[in-house]
């Protein structure tokens, strides 16, 4: 079985499914290079219609559900599909696509399955042709399409499976959205093995949950540190039996060390990798749970096959140890961002004697010298506080061992010169026993001066913690 | 100590109302809108079931944990009631 829950779907007969709407793509007069924006929840008809579009040598671009018309406007004039698929919650944005053939995941595409796929030929390109966009937020703000080949997919999926080793009769339960690359990798990821996959909502990911986990005997939980702090809570208060779960990964964030000793203890015998990764080049290390114990802070070695370093300001390579901005190569780097050269060519560069293809990560870190890399933080986003650099991770992880804390969000207010945590909590804490506490340990400079509790802290649609929106919490009273 | 279905509807919004980050104070609550869209995301979901596990003194049987039961205000006011002691 391919694709588990309410439509299931054997690989046979997805197979079959992708060919006769690759067929019917043909037909409509797409072919090699042409873009296909699909605009919804993960679903079914999203799936099929991204391989079908991969299967003629197009590539799909696979937008947020909580895309705004202003949004679609700007990935639409950048890459101009020929396609478009829309679901009812995304339905309102029909009126802006005007140049593209129209799709609607529950109106429509049955039409779109073709009675008759015999006269489909083979893959028209070669490796190095683009598969899919994604798009994430650009340095100008402006999102930008990472253009991800073939070889892309296929070097950085065996690379994942080294290690995480999904097996065949795994259950992987994917809430987070297809748009992010996270949730798209799974696909990939459980086809290599023949492993099953059970798409969600990221709503899902609330009171049902646990029981989502149980009923489908999910084994592989990807997930984003919002996510497992969901699962804690819920295991906390009232525990199922979740024998089948094996393997959680996280990625998005830095998952507090406290939460992966929760997990630990709510789940004997569960494998949770912290991982690193930038949709740039999809993923750049993994943690083993073996290394974990002597090495909490890190995200682990770099994927086999490709490079990990820092370099200073100057592009001048650092030793093992220094910190300074994570520089990675390797086969799974991207083509550049689609329609972007200046963009790309900030990013990609070629360094060093061999003159190197290398991708600029944007952030801060260290590596051992056994390869082990740890993270600092964003380069734009460490905190200067009182004239010290500090990454606001180490803050939000001492704050996340503090019973009752599953996440916590510090920014600086630069108009009173202070540190602000917010902590989501659902018990009543006192401030000064939270100050109290981060006392204990952080250094003065870092302890927060002024505490708020929050029912819950601001997320992007991914479920990251977003920093900007943090930062808008502290114009309130 | 459980109470009954008069006691929970009376004592419901202001469990519910805290949650709802879009939700303003002064604004009155429609019972038909999705929760979702008055700021509930999957997290406050979870943090409104233990406010209202501990309010209502009843815990909420896992097969009620469904998408459905917190859609609306009304489907998760009818499910409490319905665990509500006589």
């Amino acid at each position: 079985m391919f694709l588990l829950g309410s439509k299931p779907l054997t690989y046979a007969v997805f197979a079959d499914k992708v060919t006769r709407i690759a067929s019917s793509l043909l037909k409509l007069g797409l072919g090699r290079g042409d873009r296909v924006v699909i605009v919804a929840e993960n679903c079914l008809e999203g799936v099929l219609l991204a391989f079908a579009t991969m299967r003629i040598g197009g590539m799909f671009v696979i937008l947020s559900p909580q895309t705004k018309a202003e949004g679609l406007r700007r990935v639409m004039a950048q890459c101009t599909p020929k396609l478009v698929m829309l679901d009812a919650g995304t339905d309102f944005l029909s009126s802006e696509i005007d140049s593209a053939r129209l799709v609607h995941s529950d109106r429509n595409f049955e039409a779109l399955i073709d009675s008759d796929s015999t006269g489909v030929p083979g893959f028209p390109g070669i490796d190095q042709d683009p598969a899919f966009l994604v798009f994430t937020s650009g340095s100008t703000g402006v999102p930008r399409g990472v253009i991800l080949s073939h070889d892309n997919v296929v070097f950085v999926s065996a690379a994942i499976q080294a290690r995480l080793g999904y097996v065949a009769d795994d259950r992987i339960a994917v809430f987070l959205p297809m748009s992010f690359d996270v949730g798209l990798y799974q696909l990939f990821l459980a086809m290599q093995v023949g492993a099953a996959v059970l798409l969600n909502k990221p709503q899902m990911a609330g009171p049902e949950l646990q029981s989502t986990l149980a009923n489908h005997v999910i084994s592989v939980l990807p997930g984003v540190p919002t996510l497992f702090a969901a699962l804690i809570k819920l295991q906390s208060r009232r525990a199922v039996q979740l024998p089948a779960l094996r393997v959680a990964t996280n990625t998005g964030d830095h998952l507090p060390v406290a939460n992966i000793e929760k997990l630990h203890a709510l789940f004997p015998g569960l494998r949770v990798f912290p991982m690193y990764g930038l949709t740039e080049c999809k993923r750049i290390s993994i943690l083993l749970p073996e290394e974990w114990r002597a090495r909490p802070d890190s995200v682990g070695r770099a994927l086999d096959g490709t490079e990990v370093f820092t370099v200073d300001a100057e592009g001048r390579t650092l030793q093992p140890g220094e910190v300074g901005e994570l520089v990675v190569r390797g086969r799974h780097l991207a083509q550049g961002y689609w329609a972007a050269e200046e963009e790309t060519a900030k990013r990609y560069r070629r360094i060093g004697p061999g003159r190197a293809r290398v991708m600029f990560t944007g952030d801060m870190g260290r590596v051992d010298e056994e390869g082990f890399i740890y993270f600092v933080g964003r380069g734009d986003f460490l905190i200067k506080h009182r004239g010290h650099r500090m990454s606001p991770l180490e803050i939000e992880e001492a704050a996340c061992t503090i019973p009752g804390i599953v996440a916590a969000g510090v920014v600086r207010n630069d108009a009173d010169s202070q540190l602000h945590l917010y902590l989501e909590t659902s018990v009543t804490i006192d401030s000064d026993a939270v100050i109290q506490w981060l006392r204990e340990r952080l250094e003065e400079v870092k302890v927060p001066e002024c505490i708020h509790f929050v029912t819950t802290l601001p997320k992007s649609a991914n479920l990251k913690l977003d920093r900007k929106a943090l930062r808008a919490l502290l114009a309130q009273p | 100590m459980p109470l009954t279905a008069i006691d929970i509807e009376a004592r419901f919004e202001s469990v519910l109302r805290p949650r709802l980050r879009l939700l303003a104070a002064d604004q009155p609550l429609d019972y038909s809108e999705k929760l979702g869209k008055l700021g509930l995301d999957s997290m406050a979901a979870i943090d409104l079931l233990m406010d209202i596990e501990d309010s209502v003194g009843t815990p909420i049987p896992d097969e009620l944990l469904t998408a459905d039961t917190f859609a609306t205000a009304q489907n998760l006011l009818d499910t409490l009631k319905k665990l509500a002691v006589a």
